[in-house]
């Protein structure tokens, strides 16, 4: 099922990924700035929705998970 | 004094080579190093110009009985090398049933060179579940491939630092496992050893590719891994 | 031998027999007679470079030797003896002076640091300490105070001594507060250089009309009328600039659900599907839910290949039977076919970052009564100015005034007005007003103050989202301002913000400024022909003393000219808008007339955008307006030679004022004509320069890692660690990151020097063009910080700059013009030149020396020593 668990949702700063929005947020000096890579997380459903066995794990990860 | 180990995922992702390019990167930023081969198949020494034809070895040591510290190969200035040692297949079969009881001995033996080295990196046999030789800092090893995804859902250590080897930048799917991976797995370590042909090359020319082909984004990867390494203090 | 090999290299560097012949001979004789080779000669050889500066620096010429033997002397015999000491005090007085006013410098902004910061200064808290009975009184006799003292500065009159006394005070006051950071400072500022202006004004039309002649009355109170239009841009560029809003972007809420329909439309009538594709793919990629985002083509050139291409990428395409109204026209019927809560419009050219949406829409959610949120427009190609003036990037263009500091300061005022593009608006505002407006050409503008009128709010955002492409030549940017001046005029006369319901004072006062600039044509054809009054006709236009006119003059001059250096520091390089005026008198001064008169006349002319500047050429259609000028000034300048030489004596003072005022506006021609000679365009789709991680795969399967140094629609450069030798049309990957993700794309190599590789990007399909667009035009800080720290407040320093502007650019014009005039011009100005050159020089005593930069190459170990330990 291509569906991604509720922790996805917010790109938080501390997340080594997102390069320019760390750097939007250096420029504009507002490290606390919330932003929600939404391409991103379009890309890991697109992800998920191409690869069968990566979705039925991940399902299966997510069912497991406390 | 830190011991560091790379566990593969599954076989032949990499790891004996990956621990011969890190030795190198980690004495290229002044770390003392001394790189051990704890496997029968003794390839670690390959990595780092050692003669197939040299036969001495620690295994070979302990079998007679002398110090294991003399089957030591001083590549530079504190960077050695300690090797399993060539056996011929016969003289294999006995030593591996007894592959327990010899790695007993190692924790001592690693404390007792503590004063000498900051680094030891250990080659270990991957099929084991859980590591032979305890090290402070474990790595696991994978490829962005559907087979280690699948394996990776079973119940390991999850802080276990995961490390991405042979990264294919061509290929989507492993670009689209990698961006998976980057959202869904926190212990992934942020950086990539790309499949860049310098690596098999640098074998080949028996060396570490950090060594043979320092310009290649390869032995930039590792430079950063051992940065990375450093910076687990 | 010796002699042969010194012939040789002189006929290699092109010199002719005769000369190179002539030359050896005397080299040979110096070695012959002055025994080069012992030790004192070859030590003073050895220093050349600091001894014969002007000679051992340059390639050798014919009068090598008379130069030689000329320094020698004056190194001998006359330095020894000379003003060298002299010159030592000098500067030992000179470096004094500046550590005294350093210390003076010092001790002030020490002694105000209560008044430097960015907020109101500590009266105010003196006022809210007192009680709230007491206050409105304090604050009334305050006020009347306050306005009786500047009242009795602006109008008591002075006599000479006294006005040189109070104007010195000022202008010593004027240096003190320039040391001290922060508003407060800004603000004083500002008001001596209103009360100096005022005072001038009133100077003027007190004491400077001569009632008594015809002639001069009338050129008197021509002068006087632009003086006064000058005056009143002045204080209302004051108002509307002292207190920029800074406004920060409204976070939005965690929950997406709440999040607004944003429809993005980007309408488009007769340009390169090339220039449009990228808009869409970057709004394609920006960060909004996509149930909750909607992307438009409005096409108004109904173009099959727009169709198809929206079509394979899977955006809306919107086409209208007519094309009544041009661009508004079609933003409103694409109105009727859209349904989201918010409106988003961007030029066709211009490519929004990822994070456009999300930094600029919460403040919708924040004020409901919220209309508009307005963003910078920025170019990442140099717009007519930077390129034909080659200062992209070092100098700030012309928009960065009013896209950083003007709109801002609106912004206080809640008087942010509508650009055109980069903006968000609310979709209830609009229909709210009837759609766009169309009555005039600036529908813009136009759009928002009827926003405004019905109680709608404006806010500006000052961070550039979105980056295009600035007009290609000088025509097509006068064409674009003609446009923006007619339709501003037009709104003036048909909707004026001075009357008429719904306006606040202050968002009347920033409207009307922002009209009355475009007025500026007229009044600055008569400051740039001003003194031909009296350099021609005789006529007194001010009836004054010369003595009394520069006292006068100059204080508002220079405050006005301090004050807008403090306040316009880091946007605009100072006496730049003479430059930008000077250019666009001519052009818009008639058409503002003709729309004062009558609002209904008028084409609207689009301006077109993605041409190629073929070749180096210089406008002289464009510049013939400045030809014209420029001619009757030097004129001018020839009469007041004449005057000078057979003119009455107790004039000669006046000619010489109105000589160098000539000259003034002389320079300033000559770099309106240095922007008319329009520079090659060498590609056509402009790079834009960064510095992002990448990585290079060749087919072999080998990776290097790379520095993408610089991108553009069509291509990239890339910097590698290590000399990459690769043939042009090799096929390579190039890998780029954003956000961790990797993407690749098929590259081949265009071609390579050293370190640098070019590689064209010309086959890639829609999905990696869009990822490309994502790596590098989208980024979320793709145009933040693009503008190198320009460091504004040196007013006096770019008044100097902008002088030689104007002699260089009659030196570029010299290079235009036919080869047999060129010919005799170059004479002209080289004769002093090659004269100047023979002059002794000051050795030089500082040593430079340059030291070559490490190569980076790891020393490689030696590895499999062997030892057992």
């Amino acid at each position: 099922m291509a569906s991604l668990p509720p922790s996805f949702q917010v790109a938080d700063a501390s997340s080594p990924a997102a390069d320019d929005i760390t750097d939007l947020r250096k420029a504009l000096q507002m490290p606390e700035l919330p932003y929600v890579d939404i391409t991103t997380q379009n890309a890991v459903r697109d992800v998920l929705k191409r690869w069968p066995l990566l979705s039925e794990l991940s399902y299966f990860a997510e069912q497991n998970t406390p | 004094m830190k011991s560091l180990t790379l566990r593969g995922l599954r076989g032949g992702v990499g790891c004996t080579t990956l621990i011969a390019a890190l030795g190198y990167a980690l004495h290229q930023l002044r770390q003392r190093v001394l790189l051990l081969d704890l496997c029968p198949e003794n390839m670690l020494g390959l990595h780092l110009n050692l003669p197939w034809s040299a036969a001495e070895g620690w295994a070979q040591a302990d079998k007679q009985q002398s110090p294991w510290q003399e089957a030591a190969w001083c590549l530079s200035q504190d960077l050695w090398i300690l090797p399993y040692g060539r056996l011929s297949y016969a003289e294999q079969q006995p030593i591996a049933q007894s592959l327990n009881q010899q790695l007993e001995h190692w924790p001592e033996r690693l404390a007792s060179l503590s004063s000498h080295f900051d680094w030891v990196l250990i080659d270990q046999k991957t099929a084991e579940p859980l590591s032979l030789v305890a090290c402070d800092l474990e790595i696991r090893v994978a490829h962005a491939d559907p087979a280690c995804h699948a394996l990776l859902q079973s119940s390991l250590p999850p802080d276990m630092p995961l490390l991405v080897n042979n990264f294919d930048p061509i290929r989507k799917l492993q670009r689209d496992i990698w961006l998976l991976w980057q959202q869904t797995r926190p212990e992934l370590v942020p950086l990539l050893i790309h499949a860049d042909e310098a690596v098999p090359e640098s074998l080949a020319c028996k060396a570490p590719v950090g060594h043979h082909a320092p310009q290649s984004l390869a032995a930039k990867n590792v430079a950063s891994l051992a940065a990375w390494c450093l910076s687990k203090e | 031998m010796f002699k042969a090999k010194f012939y040789h290299s002189l006929r290699y560097s092109g010199f002719s027999p005769l000369s190179a012949g002539l030359l050896s001979f005397f080299h040979g004789i110096a070695w012959l007679v002055l025994r080069l080779e012992s030790p004192a000669w070859q030590r003073v050889l050895a220093n050349s470079a600091r001894w014969y500066p002007h000679i051992s620096n340059r390639p050798p010429r014919l009068g090598d030797p008379i130069r030689y033997v000329i320094q020698s002397l004056w190194l001998l015999v006359v330095l020894p003896i000379s003003p060298r000491v002299r010159q030592a005090q000098w500067s030992k007085r000179l470096s004094l002076l500046g550590q005294a006013r350093a210390w003076l410098s010092q001790k002030i902004t020490n002694a105000t640091r209560p008044w430097q910061g960015e907020e109101l200064p500590p009266i105010a808290d003196v006022l809210n300490k007192t009680s709230k009975t007491l206050r409105p009184f304090a604050m009334a006799i305050f006020g009347v105070f306050t306005t009786a003292l500047v009242i009795l500065c602006i109008t008591e009159p002075f006599d000479f001594e006294a006005q040189l006394v109070f104007v010195f005070l000022l202008w010593g006051l004027a240096l003190l507060i320039r040391d001290i950071p922060g508003r407060f400072a800004m603000v004083l500022l500002v008001m001596l250089s209103l009360i100096v202006s005022s005072r001038y004004l009133w100077w003027r039309y007190t004491g400077t009309l001569n009632w008594n002649d015809s002639l001069d009355l009338v050129c008197g109170l021509t002068l006087l009328a632009a003086e006064s239009y000058a005056w009143l841009i002045l204080l209302l560029g004051y108002v509307q600039t002292i207190w920029p809003l800074k406004r920060q972007p409204q976070p939005l809420p965690r929950d997406l659900t709440l999040w607004p329909s944003v429809d993005v439309m980007i309408p488009t009538y007769n340009e390169d599907l090339a220039v449009v594709r990228n808009t869409v793919y970057a709004a394609l990629g920006l960060d909004w839910p996509e149930d909750k985002l909607n992307i438009y083509i409005l096409d108004d050139g109904r173009r099959d290949i727009f169709r198809q291409f929206a079509a394979e990428v899977g955006v809306g395409y919107i086409i209208r039977p007519d094309n009544r109204h041009a661009k508004a026209g079609n933003l409103n019927y694409a109105l009727t076919q859209t349904q989201g809560t918010l409106v988003a419009i961007f030029d066709c050219d211009h490519i929004p970052a990822r994070s456009f949406l999300q930094l600029t829409t919460g403040w919708f959610l924040k004020d409901d009564r919220l209309a508009l949120v307005q963003t910078p427009h920025t170019f990442y190609s140099p717009d007519p100015f930077e390129r034909n003036l080659n200062t992209f990037h070092s100098e700030p263009n012309e928009g960065e005034l009013f896209y950083g500091l003007v709109q801002d300061g609106n912004d206080l005022w809640n008087a942010t007005f509508f650009c055109g593009s980069c903006a968000v608006l609310r979709r209830a505002a609009i229909n709210d007003i009837g759609g766009f407006a169309v009555e005039t050409v600036t529908e813009d503008a136009h759009t928002a103050l009827r926003l405004h009128r019905r109680g709608w709010h404006s806010a500006y955002l000052r961070i550039p989202l979105a980056a295009g492409l600035a007009t290609e030549s000088l025509s097509a940017h006068i064409g674009q301002r003609i446009r923006w001046a007619r339709g501003m005029v037009q709104i003036l006369r048909t909707d004026n913000p001075l009357f008429g319901r719904g306006l606040n004072l202050f968002q009347r006062l920033c409207y009307a400024n922002a009209m009355l600039h475009f007025l500026a044509g007229i009044p600055r054809l008569i400051f740039l022909t001003a003194p031909l009054a009296f350099l021609l006709l005789h006529a007194y236009i001010i009836y004054a003393p010369a003595s009394l006119i520069l006292i006068y003059v100059l204080p508002h001059m220079i405050h006005s000219s301090l004050a807008n250096a403090r306040i316009q520091g880091p946007f605009r390089k100072s006496f730049q808008g003479e430059v930008y005026e000077t250019v666009l008198a001519w052009y818009i001064a008639w058409p503002t007339t003709l729309a004062l008169l009558n609002p209904k006349k008028g084409r609207f002319n689009v301006t077109v955008k993605g041409g190629l500047m073929e070749h180096d050429q210089f406008d002289w259609r464009i510049s013939t307006p400045y030809f014209i000028l420029a001619g009757l000034n030097f004129l001018g300048l020839g009469f007041a030679i004449w005057r000078l030489m057979y003119g009455p004596e107790d004039e000669m003072l006046t000619v010489i004022v109105s000589s160098l005022w000539v000259i003034y506006n002389l320079l300033i021609i000559g770099s309106a004509v240095a922007v008319a000679a329009e520079v090659r365009q060498v590609r056509l789709s402009p790079r834009v320069n960064t510095g992002l991680a990448a990585a290079l795969r060749l087919e072999s399967g080998h990776l290097y890692p790379a520095t993408l140094t610089d991108y553009s629609d069509q291509g990239a450069g890339i910097q590698a660690q290590l000399p990459l030798v690769l043939l042009p049309d090799t096929k390579v990957t190039l890998v780029l990151w954003r956000s961790g993700r990797a993407f690749t794309f098929p590259a081949l190599v265009r071609r390579h020097q050293g370190h640098f590789l070019g590689l064209s990007l010309d086959s890639l399909s829609h999905e990696q063009r869009t990822d490309f667009v994502r790596c590098t035009f989208e980024r979320a800080d793709a145009w933040l910080n693009k503008q190198e720290q320009f460091s504004g407040d040196q007013p006096l320093q770019h008044f100097w700059d902008m002088l030689a502007l104007g002699a260089k650019g009659y030196a570029r014009l010299c290079d235009h013009l036919p080869r047999p005039i060129k010919r005799l011009l170059y004479l002209v100005v080289d004769l002093p030149r090659w004269l100047y050159s023979f002059c002794p020089r000051i050795p030089r005593f500082s040593a430079k020396d340059t030291s070559l930069s490490s190569s980076l190459h790891p020393l490689a170990p030696s590895a499999g020593s062997v030892s057992s330990s």
